[in-house]
């Protein structure tokens, strides 16, 4: 999809991912480069959804970017995560320090997600923390099943003691699951 | 007013690239895959999620080192004939960590990660009319398994289609040339009836169709050691190669439903056949070419 300014006959070009209100999808502004004249394209819940299965990520700005006040502006909204995973991180940036606040989608059981680095302090009480590398490779693996693999691997970590959930840790884990 | 194709890009989401870096990611996991069979039928119950386990068996005797992608995603059961027990899905250091079936046959399957009194379900945000987005999530979710798979361990991939003669050809356009395509069939009227249809469409693609394999030719009846019609004969033309006929063994089946072992099978005259057919498979199919996945065609 791309869009066109009519006075000007020039490609718009995307300028900022808006975060959704709640119950609606999301919010994209493109503007001309020619004569400044903006447009926002607005999805409801199921154009989201359709986009969000293609397994593309639509806008071009990190959720930093989007929350210019430094909050993070996806913080309690149920989409914020599907949000933020169609809304890849800006070149040299990272994942935004604050993480959502709990799953996105109310029917699932997943549990919070911790970004990397950053697991310690964010983590619930009691619950292994995530090494850096460790959620890397969690990270790299299919985002349907990353949920039951964090809460698989946690399971494992809490029933033997560990606390830190490191690379040898997910080795180990993975030997007692029999692969 | 200029027109789409006169645009450059798409003003910021770079969507193409977005595609473009997939398969080529795809491509680039799938290198130590030297064959790919994708295994599809025209209707359901054919017995071709078993014959995918009994085809990799015979891989293994040949040497090889097959893996069972459970591309069915919606009713996988491809866990349950390896014999696998439910567990979390555990990321390795090469990416997605494959389960291995006792025989060593490597089995990807949701139903390892999914028990039976649980529908597969896709998180959605919209409520309701999932019948609007499920098909695309499906491919895009299967997508996302082979480009975050770590394939290094196996040589041959076996993917066990869902059923249905639409489905074999979304799968042939969504594979590619990569993937030689086997369709199994029963001998009644019907089901030929339905792959010959499955194997013209197959034609408009680029999927290299390999033959058919016909399931349940017959009865192998144990007390007397004969096989025995099932159905009455059809010889009418499929537009494809026979890879071989496969007579059904109740043993055998009983035994897919607990979980296959190597016992179950070896002695089965209907893995004999299977022996000959993997032979043939071999002989018709082509080597797997993952670059070409990468090699998507972009425009602007």
């Amino acid at each position: 999809m791309k869009f066109l300014c009519m006075n000007c006959d020039a490609q718009m070009k995307l300028i900022q991912t808006v975060a959704p209100d709640q119950g609606s999808g999301i919010s994209v502004v493109y503007g001309c480069p020619d004569c400044g004249n903006r447009i926002g394209m607005l999805t409801n819940p199921w154009e989201t959804q359709v986009v969000s299965s293609l397994g593309v990520k639509i806008g071009g700005k990190t959720v930093d970017e989007v929350g210019a006040s430094g909050d993070d502006p996806l913080r309690g909204c149920p989409f914020g995560e599907v949000v933020r995973q169609m809304v890849p991180a800006g070149s040299g940036g990272e994942s935004p320090e604050s993480p959502s606040n709990g799953s996105a989608f109310p029917e699932s059981a997943d549990v919070p997600s911790a970004p990397p680095g950053d697991a310690a302090a964010n983590a619930p009480s009691g619950d292994p923390v995530w090494t850096e590398e460790a959620a890397t490779r969690l990270a790299n693996i299919p985002e349907f099943i990353r949920p039951m693999a964090r809460q698989g691997i946690e399971q494992y970590a809490k029933s033997h003691g560990v606390q830190s959930i490191d690379e040898k840790v997910l080795d180990e884990a993975k030997a007692a699951f029999g692969m | 007013m200029k027109t789409y194709s006169q645009l450059v890009g798409d003003g910021g989401s770079d969507i193409l690239g977005q595609v473009v870096a997939l398969r080529q990611k795809i491509a680039e996991r799938l290198t130590p895959i030297q064959r790919m069979f994708a295994i599809g039928s025209g209707k359901g119950g054919v017995g071709k999620s078993t014959l995918t386990m009994l085809l990799s068996q015979a891989l293994l005797e040949e040497g090889r080192r097959p893996v069972i992608m459970d591309a069915d995603l919606n009713g996988p059961t491809q866990a349950r004939l390896a014999g696998l027990r439910v567990g979390p899905p555990m990321p390795g250091a090469g990416g997605l960590s494959v389960p291995r079936a006792a025989s060593g046959v490597g089995v990807l399957s949701l139903g390892s990660y999914i028990s039976e009194d649980q529908a597969v379900d896709f998180p959605s945000i919209s409520s309701g009319d999932s019948y609007v987005w499920r098909a695309t999530k499906e491919f895009s979710t299967l997508a996302e398994f082979l480009a975050a798979t770590d394939w290094t361990p196996f040589d041959t991939l076996l993917l066990d289609l869902p059923p249905g003669a639409e489905r074999t050809f979304q799968y042939a356009e969504f594979l590619g040339a990569q993937a030689n395509f086997v369709l199994v069939t029963i001998p009644s009227a019907v089901s030929r009836g339905v792959v010959r249809r499955s194997a013209a469409a197959l034609a408009k693609t680029e999927a290299p169709a390999c033959g058919y394999i016909e399931n349940m030719s017959g009865y192998f009846c144990s007390e007397c050691g004969q096989v025995r019609p099932l159905f009455p004969a059809c010889e009418d033309d499929l537009g494809l190669p026979c890879l071989g006929r496969v007579s059904f063994d109740p043993a055998l089946a009983a035994a897919c439903d607990r979980g296959l072992t190597a016992g179950d099978w070896v002695g089965s005259p209907s893995f004999q056949e299977i022996r000959g057919i993997v032979r043939r498979m071999s002989e018709n199919a082509g080597a797997s070419a993952p670059a070409q996945a990468g090699q998507a065609e972009t425009t602007s």
